[in-house]
Parts: structure tokens; C-alpha cells; sequence
């Protein structure tokens, strides 16, 4: 029964390396399914692919764990700099700038 | 109409010394904006929000600075509908892509930050497979523990490595993607972009981050 299973996904696989597009071109739909929603054919395609060949899926599941690491990268430095803030010199010269242009803005805006 | 213009007239002056500018003072009496108190309500979250993304403290302020100015200018079209840090987040993100913009355009546009023949070597074969994975470089196994790995520093600093090594532009819209999560459509209006070069610029950056962080950190392990 194995063996026959084995045979049947042997078949399968080279149907699928044979006649819908090589890695290369499934990488590249792979890389565009992380941006944006796959047509139903590509989806198909890519499905089919992705049951037989290890090394794509390894490449989508890296892509995204690395995908995953930016963002966590992105969190780890805004915690860095929760302790920044704006210098008080800045702070003044906002202040003073803001009330300035209001002025300026609300004068302006009557004509 | 003499008279509505010398209301109008008094309020300005009001604002002049107090710095406050009323929403339209006949209909929403009550809606009264103080700009000079975002400075102390809202400044350092918008700093935070930029040095995050702007990686520099005077760049940000500067960019805080002229967020709040446009703030003031586009007063009138605050509806009150978002709270008013969300509405100055939104003007900041803003001023962030003009940055950004501004910045990438400065680097001269490469022909070969859209070319992807390098990738090709991922795909040569000598047999009949051509056009599917090359052993040597087919991704492989990382035994990863996702959790593990990401609260190493030095996988950040590794990360980081493998981003310099992009070229500016295809780093930059990466970045911008990723980190930033903006819209690919917003990336591309900001930056000029066709669809297509940004998903070449996007695909380029994955294999080879991929690929980087393969040969660089999980080895290692």
C-alpha cells in the first residue's frame, strides 16, 4: 500500500515539475502573494506546486519568517526610543512658531 | 456682511494673542483648537513615531515641526472625527514619504535596481530540471524556533547586515513595506514606482535577504 502511494506521489511530482512552471517562476508568485491577493489560477498553480516540491515551500515559509523578524525588528527599536522625546529647546521653538503661524493663519483665512 | 467680516476680523485678533484658532466660531462655538498645546499633548509621541522611522533625532524634529505647521494650514478640513492624534499621525506619515521621497531621489535611479537576471544562478541546472532549484542552493532546512531566534540581538544585527548589503533604492522600499507597513500602492504614488518595479524591487530583496540570512546566521546554529 506504501509503495503504491509512494508511486503515485513519484508520478505526481513529476507531472507537476514537468507540465505547470518551474520554481523560478512560483517563487515569483510566491514573493507577490506576500503583497497582494493571487488570482484563482495562480493560486491553483502555486497549490499544486507547493505539494511537490519541498524547497519552495521551505522558501515561503522563510520569506515569511523573515517578514515576521522586520516586523519584530520595527517593535523592538520603537521600545528603544520610548524614552526619547523632544528636547525642550525644540519644545519652545515649536511652541512659538505654532502660535505665530495660527496667528498668521487665522488673519490670512478672514480675507 | 460688513459685520460678519469684522467678527471674523476680531476673532484673528484674538488668535494673534492667544494662538488658538476657533473652527468656525458660528457653528461650532465650542470647537476650540490650541495648537501650541500639541507641542506638550502630542510632540513626543510624533518625535517617537518619526525617529523610529527617520533613524535620526534632528531629521525628526524637523519633520514634527513641519507637520505641525501643515497641521495649522489643513485646520479647517479636521473634522474632529478622528481624535487629534490620529489626525496628526496621519499628516506625519505624510511628511514621512515626502522625506523618504526626497531622500531616494537622490540616489541616482539604477537600471540594475529592477534587473533580477542575478537571481538567475538559483535556478541553473545542468539537467533536464532547469528552471527549478539548484541543489547547492536550494533554501534548506532551518530548523528554526521562531521565538528563540528572534530575541537575539544578534539576529537583528545580522538582519540588519543583510539589508545594507541591498542596493539603497531596493533596500529603501523594503524597509517601507516591511517596517513601515505602508500600502504597496501608497509606496508606489510616493516614490514613482510601477507596479511591476516595486514587486522586481520586492522579489529581488526577498531572495537575497533569504538567502543572506541562510548563509550567515543559520548556519551557525
Amino acid at each position: 500500500m506504501n509503495i503504491v502511494f509512494r508511486k503515485m506521489q513519484r508520478i505526481f511530482n513529476v507531472a507537476v515539475w514537468r507540465y505547470l512552471p518551474p520554481c523560478k517562476e512560483i517563487v515569483k508568485t510566491l514573493s507577490t502573494s506576500l503583497d497582494r491577493k493571487l488570482t484563482i489560477r495562480e493560486r491553483v498553480v502555486t497549490k499544486l506546486h507547493l505539494w511537490a516540491c519541498l524547497p519552495c515551500v521551505r522558501y515561503l515559509e522563510q520569506s515569511k519568517y523573515i517578514e515576521d523578524a522586520m516586523h519584530e525588528y520595527e517593535e523592538s527599536r520603537a521600545a528603544e526610543v520610548q524614552s526619547k522625546g523632544l528636547s525642550e529647546e525644540a519644545r519652545e521653538r515649536l511652541k512659538d512658531l505654532l502660535k505665530t503661524s495660527a496667528g498668521l493663519f487665522a488673519l490670512f483665512s478672514v480675507f | 456682511m460688513m459685520q460678519s467680516d469684522a467678527v471674523s476680523l476680531a476673532v484673528a485678533k484674538t488668535s494673534m494673542q492667544t494662538g488658538e484658532i476657533a473652527l468656525d466660531p458660528v457653528t461650532k462655538p465650542k470647537m476650540q483648537i490650541d495648537p501650541t498645546a500639541w507641542v506638550d499633548d502630542h510632540g513626543d509621541f510624533l518625535f517617537r513615531y518619526a525617529v523610529v522611522r527617520l533613524r535620526d533625532d534632528s531629521i525628526a524634529e524637523d519633520v514634527v515641526q513641519e507637520t505641525l505647521l501643515a497641521a495649522i494650514q489643513s485646520i479647517t478640513s479636521y473634522s474632529g472625527k478622528a481624535t487629534e492624534r490620529t489626525w496628526l499621525t496621519s499628516i506625519l506619515k505624510h511628511k514621512i514619504i515626502d522625506h523618504f521621497r526626497k531622500s531616494v531621489r537622490e540616489v541616482p535611479i539604477d537600471e540594475s535596481d529592477t534587473d533580477i537576471s542575478g537571481l538567475d544562478k538559483f535556478f541553473e541546472r545542468d539537467d533536464e530540471w532547469t528552471g527549478h532549484w539548484n541543489n547547492d542552493l536550494q533554501p534548506y532546512d532551518w530548523n528554526m524556533s521562531p521565538e528563540a531566534a528572534l530575541q537575539e540581538n544578534e539576529f537583528f544585527k545580522v538582519l540588519q547586515n543583510c539589508m545594507s548589503r541591498l542596493p539603497a533604492r531596493v533596500a529603501g522600499v523594503f524597509a517601507l513595506r516591511e517596517m513601515d507597513g505602508l500600502d504597496s500602492s501608497e509606496i508606489c504614488e510616493a516614490l514613482c514606482l510601477t507596479a511591476s518595479n516595486f514587486w522586481v524591487m520586492m522579489h529581488r530583496a526577498r531572495m537575497s535577504l533569504r538567502r543572506c540570512m541562510e548563509s550567515n546566521w543559520f548556519k551557525k546554529i
